[in-house]
């Protein structure tokens, strides 16, 4: 089974922005790009980014991203979108803020929304929201952050009917510097949008596909994380 | 079967300055060292199951794992702090199994468990797998009983689900693991299948990061697309065992969904909330694998703490045992982040 890839976003270290923007691409070391502020939803009545916690901005700056660079940003109608990601700490860092403020009072205090993003799947549900994607979602922990387990998921959900159109990728903020995290992923956060059919007028990237063994594939050449897949998508050799 | 129910004064932990101080805990859950609790739930919880091949692939299906460790680190106390970190609960289900792949692990808040039903019954019908050992699991800790608390989530009384009184959620802790194989493997092991997961699906609200869209439109999408999965219609499903939580918002919602559905059809929903509460990430694992024991007896179990219906709940809940010919059993979550999610079990032969 092979599908197309139609749009990229991501923020990362190495820069943040989509594919046909040409934008500087690279996961690695190092601090994100600034989270703060506004970004421009094609939802405009949206307001609360500049409330959310970082791990939330992130990927959600990322899925706007992805959805711009495939325009599927705009829309009237709810639409049967999916989005799958992997997260090695998700929530980690919020999950510790929020438990401080049970600990200052013992509960007297506990910060209600704070608590309403100690979830992993936060940035999806506004995803969700702002995009008006009602298809299959959920998120998965990868041991290593790679990003294959939500491509090889989002294929199988094409394969299976599940959704023609569904977004993958990756998010993980810095680890919590006061504990110590054994297994830290790099920082960062990628989605790609795959089609099984592209029906607009944007010229897939190349195909995916996967193999039984859950091998992916980007235009018939293996690829060892989605990091690789989006810079074979920009042209990389 | 008898309704009862193991909510009960919370001793882990001060409820002092919270508006509840009940919970369902299993009592003498024990932390060895400085590791978390989690450890001790899957231990009891595998010591009590049977062989699992070492070719399986392993999902485990959690919102929180070891939470408490996290707990106890900031607190200052001797902990470790991989207990937090999925990866390492799924490495020691594999060590203990001696499982040859490598585990992921679904946490998508109250549906994780059924999505990770639905990811290990993908496996096994793209032929990726043939054996796939799905765990769930999630713990009572103050971390996740405060942040309920603090967002006015939470019953002071044992909840009620679908009933008209009904003022809110427990938390319960829980595990469940299910033994997911193709109808082929499972003849050449000598395991007859208990049950047949026919049709799953996820959807979201797209409404509201918290409250479910009151309509049901979004958890309505989810069941109709698994019983087009399934291959049936409506009207081969004999109960719906619900997501049921006893919130005001929660079972308005999933009753306008039913009815969506289902129209005016009088077929029998159960809620196991009340008798063990809401176990979060492990709660569509638990409850599937009462679907399982439910199609096995012809029995849904009473809904416990259900006294009165709720509006549009008239005929449907029950807090006695209801017999029904089970041969199609719905079960239903729903979660914060807008999530739905369906699966349907069958009887093991019919698929």
């Amino acid at each position: 089974m092979s599908a197309y890839i139609t749009g990229a976003g991501w923020v990362t270290a190495g820069g943040e922005g989509r594919g046909r923007n040409a934008d500087p691409f690279g996961l690695y070391e190092g601090p994100l790009p600034g989270l703060s502020g506004k970004i421009p939803f094609a939802n405009k009545g949206f307001r609360r980014f500049g409330r959310m916690d970082r791990y939330c901005r992130l990927g959600l700056k990322a899925v706007n991203y992805a959805m711009q660079d495939a325009g599927l940003d705009a829309w009237e109608e709810k639409r049967d979108i999916g989005i799958v990601a992997s997260t090695v700490l998700g929530s980690l860092a919020t999950d510790l803020d929020y438990y401080h403020t049970v600990t200052d009072r013992d509960g007297l205090i506990a910060d209600p929304n704070l608590f309403t993003y100690c979830i992993a799947n936060s940035f999806i549900g506004y995803a969700a929201i702002i995009f008006g994607l009602t298809g299959t979602n959920f998120v998965i922990n990868e041991k290593t952050g790679s990003g294959i387990q939500p491509l090889v998921a989002a294929m199988d959900c094409i394969s299976l009917g599940e959704c023609d159109t569904i977004l993958a990728g990756i998010c993980d903020v810095e680890p919590p510097k006061s504990l110590s995290i054994p297994t830290a992923p790099l920082p960062g956060a990628i989605f790609i949008v795959i089609e099984k059919i592209p029906a607009r007028q944007v010229r897939p990237y190349g195909s995916l596909s996967v193999d039984r063994d859950g091998r992916i594939f980007f235009n018939e050449a293996e690829i060892m994380d989605i990091s690789m897949c989006v810079r074979r998508c920009l042209g990389a050799p | 079967m008898n309704g009862e129910s193991a909510i009960a004064p919370v001793r882990r932990f001060k409820t002092l300055n919270y508006n509840s101080s009940i919970a369902a805990c299993i009592e003498d859950l024990e932390r060895s060292g400085g590791r978390s609790m989690i450890y001790d739930l899957l231990d009891r919880l595998f010591d009590s199951m049977g062989p699992v091949p070492e070719d399986s692939c392993l999902i485990t299906a959690s919102t929180k794992a070891g939470i408490d460790s996290l707990e106890r680190s900031v607190r200052g106390l001797h902990s470790d702090m991989r207990d937090c970190i999925f990866s390492h609960i799924s490495d020691y289900i594999s060590a203990r199994f001696s499982l040859t792949g490598q585990g992921i692990n679904i946490n998508t808040t109250c549906a994780s468990s059924s999505i990770a039903l639905a990811r290990g019954a993908s496996l096994i019908e793209l032929g990726r797998a043939d054996s796939v050992l799905v765990c769930c699991f999630d713990l009572v800790a103050e971390y996740v009983f405060s942040g309920f608390c603090a967002l006015q989530a939470v019953s002071s009384t044992p909840c009620m689900p679908f009933d008209r009184d009904r003022k809110g959620m427990n938390i319960g802790e829980g595990a469940a693991s299910l033994l997911l194989m193709s109808r082929e493997r499972a003849k050449r092991d000598g395991r007859p299948p208990r049950a047949c997961l026919t049709g799953w699906s996820v959807s979201n609200d797209a409404f509201n990061i918290t409250a479910p869209d009151m309509e049901g439109n979004g958890l309505a999408i989810a069941i109709r697309k698994a019983l087009r999965m399934s291959g049936i219609t409506e009207s081969a499903v004999s109960a719906i065992y619900a997501h049921g939580t006893g919130t005001a918002y929660n079972d308005s919602m999933e009753i306008r969904a039913f009815r969506k559905v289902f129209g005016g059809r009088q077929l029998p929903i159960f809620s196991v909330k009340g008798a063990i509460g809401h176990t979060m990430g492990a709660a569509g694992g638990i409850e599937a694998a009462l679907c399982i024991r439910g199609i096995e007896t012809g029995i849904v179990p009473p809904t416990a703490g259900f006294r009165e219906p709720d509006t549009g709940a008239e005929g449907l809940v029950s807090n006695e045992p209801v017999m029904a010919e089970c041969d199609y059993i719905l079960s239903t979550n729903s979660g914060f982040g807008g999530v739905n999610s369906a699966v349907i079990l069958g009887k093991g032969g019919m698929h």
